[in-house]
């Protein structure tokens, strides 16, 4: 797919959302418009905006890559993407609306009167948000590179700068128009070339991948391959190559591949015919249609990879930072979880069709399998399977989805890292400035609250500033970094949010006993283990067998830890439950009529 | 909005003298014309609620109801999710069947679980929504 239109749609989703935000509202001037649209959003509009943020690149693009390359046991990510909600809404969502806290650090504070803790969670919180940042930069990445052929890092650095220009010109509020809107363009960007991608497959007479065979070219293709790739071809087959083959330079010509192993060039364009085996990476042969289209037998140790994903998705969504921000903007307790109820159904809808595009993709773009980069198989599919203009059209709104999926999911992600990177900041500089003016011998105390709750414009400055650094950190990083699979990654994200955020808001909501101690040690431990995981297997490579399947799928494990330990901990200090708890607790479950009435006046 | 940010849910006044009010129904207060309502032998429990007292109590056994509802709708839920894999793993028919070109897992994982997540979500709202309108009702009743 090549051409002028979907550079367009690019541009547009990007300069739409851009001018939303600087021009479509009244921009946000004041610290509570930043954080939270100052709790005048209604629950549809809000679950529009929960489902606009929460849909990333992992969504979108990384569901159907992975069904692409393994099959039934991928659906999975969607039904736990969705369940967590259920989760959040039977523990979680009214009494954290109800904590009135900002961010997860507030909620730490306020129920645990710890700073060490909320500090500690501040780290994690901007620790995950980049994490979960991260693929949604190189999926912009690939996507441009797919459409366009531009370098690898012109997605992310587009990506970076209209975030930039969107959470400094207005923070949540003009934030919240733009994802509720984005989760609509998303659907409808996945929804209506489906229809027409299922009526194709009609017309071609409904087949699906099966028998023994291993992914094959239905028609003649060509293939362009950008980064050289080493592959294994099973079956000898005739090709016609431009580029670089075996170190061989060709031009045009017919050249025979050997069963064996074969390095394709940068740039190379291969064209295989009909009916020919589709090559695989070297080491990585693909499942056969029997093993991919039947569950529990499309990747190794399926049982444990299938638990461990269930335990990360349903417990870490109520730890994502960017989708906890949002419910603060909910107007009491009962609203945020009819909140949750409206995202239920708008997930569930949306979560129906990325699996229909990694089937249709097996059949008719398996050369994702041999370049490695299965996730651009939702963009591929339109022009193979319907082609001519439609074909183009359907494309371009289909990238132009995806840039909404990127922008919208980088934008709250952002925001709410800011959020927690700017009150650290500030509270820093307050302490540094009270320790001046303490030994100066002028004020004795820190004026703290008072301060915050003053609305001044050097905060707001200070938090675009913060904007700034939250998204240019995870920018510099997906250039180093290499890219995975998005929803790999993301899932990582979640099993870093379900092994310590998660622990720390269920205890913290539900039971009485816990101790700042207990936090602590839980988060260290659970959060910790979990950052090593994720780092050995982002950035090592990761051992084979049950070792590399528990390092690159923690979740299973490090969640059990971090409650056993944080549940530990806190019985072996009781002594030190915080003097507040029954008054926290009270405000966290009483219903809102009743903690008003409470109010003197 | 009721805090900054450095000072989650704070109530401005919080530090002040707690001054009792009387809770009653906006129509008995309507009904007594700006009058205070007449104070029955037992005190307000709305203003005791997070200390030991009588709210405290109903306030636990909100908690619980909450805690119960909640672990028993996940319950289902991990039950469902849960089980699914290894009915695959019993049922190797069930693995391998399909319907209309399809395979069964496909539609079983794929589309099939949303509405028991949905469904699992509405009772959860119904009840917890009930759980608090009963413990509204108890504490105004005290």
């Amino acid at each position: 797919m090549s051409g002028a239109e979907p550079v367009v749609a690019v541009a547009l989703v990007c300069v739409a959302t851009a001018l939303f935000s600087v021009y479509g509202l009244r921009p946000g001037r004041a610290t509570s418009d930043f954080y939270v649209a100052s709790r005048a959003v209604s629950p549809l509009r809000n679950a529009s905006a929960i489902g606009g943020e929460y849909l990333s690149a992992a969504s979108f693009l990384g569901i159907a890559g992975l069904v692409l390359a393994f099959g039934a046991d991928m659906l999975w990510y969607g039904v736990g993407y969705t369940a967590g909600y259920l989760v959040l809404l039977a523990f979680v969502a009214a009494p954290l609306r109800r904590s009135g806290a900002y961010t997860l650090p507030d909620f730490a504070e306020a129920r645990l009167e710890s700073t060490r803790v909320r500090r500690l969670t501040a780290l994690l919180v901007v620790f995950t948000g980049w994490l979960y940042l991260l693929p949604q930069l190189q999926g912009a990445g690939l996507t441009l590179r797919t459409v366009t052929a531009a370098p690898l890092w012109v997605g992310p650095v587009v990506v970076t700068a209209v975030v930039m220009v969107t959470v400094a010109s207005g923070g949540m509020r003009s934030v919240t128009f733009v994802q509720a809107f984005q989760y609509w363009l998303k659907l409808t960007a996945l929804a209506v070339p489906l229809i027409f991608l299922l009526l194709a497959w009609r017309a071609d007479g409904a087949p699906w991948p099966s028998g023994d065979a291993p992914p094959r070219f239905r028609e003649a293709t060509t293939v362009s391959v950008q980064q050289s790739v080493r592959v294994q071809v099973d079956e000898p087959v005739t090709v016609t190559v431009s580029g670089s083959v075996d170190g061989h330079r060709v031009d045009g010509t017919r050249v025979r591949l050997e069963a064996g192993e074969h390095r394709i060039g940068a740039g190379a364009r291969v064209a295989f015919p009909a009916g020919a085996d589709v090559p695989h990476p070297q080491g990585r042969p693909p499942r056969d249609g029997r093993d991919w289209s039947r569950p529990l037998s499309g990747t190794s140790h399926p049982v444990y990879g299938i638990y461990s994903l269930l335990v990360a998705t349903l417990l870490g969504t109520m730890g994502l930072p960017h989708v906890i921000v949002r419910y603060y903007t909910n107007p009491d307790g009962a609203a945020a979880r009819r909140t949750t109820w409206a995202v239920l159904w708008l997930l569930a809808a949306f979560y129906v069709l990325p699996p229909v595009y990694g089937a249709l993709s097996r059949l008719y773009t398996p050369e994702l399998l041999m370049t490695g980069r299965t996730d651009a198989a939702v963009l591929l599919l339109p022009a193979r399977l319907v082609g001519g203009t439609g074909g183009v059209l359907l494309g371009t709104l289909l990238t132009a989805g995806a840039f909404a999926a990127f922008l919208s999911t980088a934008c709250g992600l952002t925001v709410s890292v800011a959020g927690v990177l700017g009150q650290e900041l500030e509270r820093m500089w307050a302490a540094a400035r009270a320790r001046v003016t303490f030994r100066r011998g002028l004020v004795s105390r820190p004026r703290r609250a008072r301060t915050e709750l003053r609305i001044e414009a050097r905060d707001v400055l200070r938090l675009r500033l913060a904007g700034v650094a939250a998204a240019t950190v995870p920018c510099l990083l997906s250039f180093v970094v290499a890219p995975r699979a998005a929803a790999d990654v993301v899932g990582l994200a979640f099993a870093v949010a379900a092994s310590s955020f998660s622990p720390l808001l269920l205890l913290g909501i539900w039971w009485r006993g816990l101790t700042p101690q207990g936090a602590m040690a839980g988060l260290l431990v659970g959060g910790g283990t979990t950052i090593g995981a994720v780092v050995v297997t982002m950035v090592a490579e990761p051992p084979g067998g049950w070792a590399g399947t528990m390092l690159s799928r923690p979740a299973a494990w490090s969640v059990p830890l971090a409650f056993a330990v944080m549940i530990g901990t806190s019985r072996l200090t009781r002594r030190n439950v915080p003097p507040g708890t029954a008054g926290a607790l009270s405000r966290l479950h009483a219903p809102e009529p009743l903690a008003a009435s409470r109010r003197p006046g | 909005m009721t805090g900054g940010p450095g000072r989650p849910g704070g109530d401005p006044a919080e530090g002040a003298p707690k001054r009792r009010i009387t809770v009653a129904h906006p129509r008995t207060l309507a009904a007594l014309g700006g009058r205070r309502p007449p104070v029955s032998g037992r005190k307000p429990v709305a203003g005791d609620l997070g200390r030991q007292t009588l709210g405290d109590i109903y306030l636990h056994s909100l908690m619980r109801a909450q805690l119960r509802l909640g672990l028993a709708v996940v319950g289902v839920l991990v039950a469902v999710l849960g089980g699914l894999p290894f009915l695959f793993l019993a049922a190797p028919a069930l693995r391998n069947a399909m319907v209309a070109g399809v395979p069964v897992p496909w539609l079983i994982i794929g589309v099939a679980v949303h509405p028991v997540i949905l469904a699992l979500a509405f009772v959860c709202l119904r009840h917890a929504r009930r759980n608090e309108d009963d413990f509204a009702d108890l504490v105004e009743r005290s």
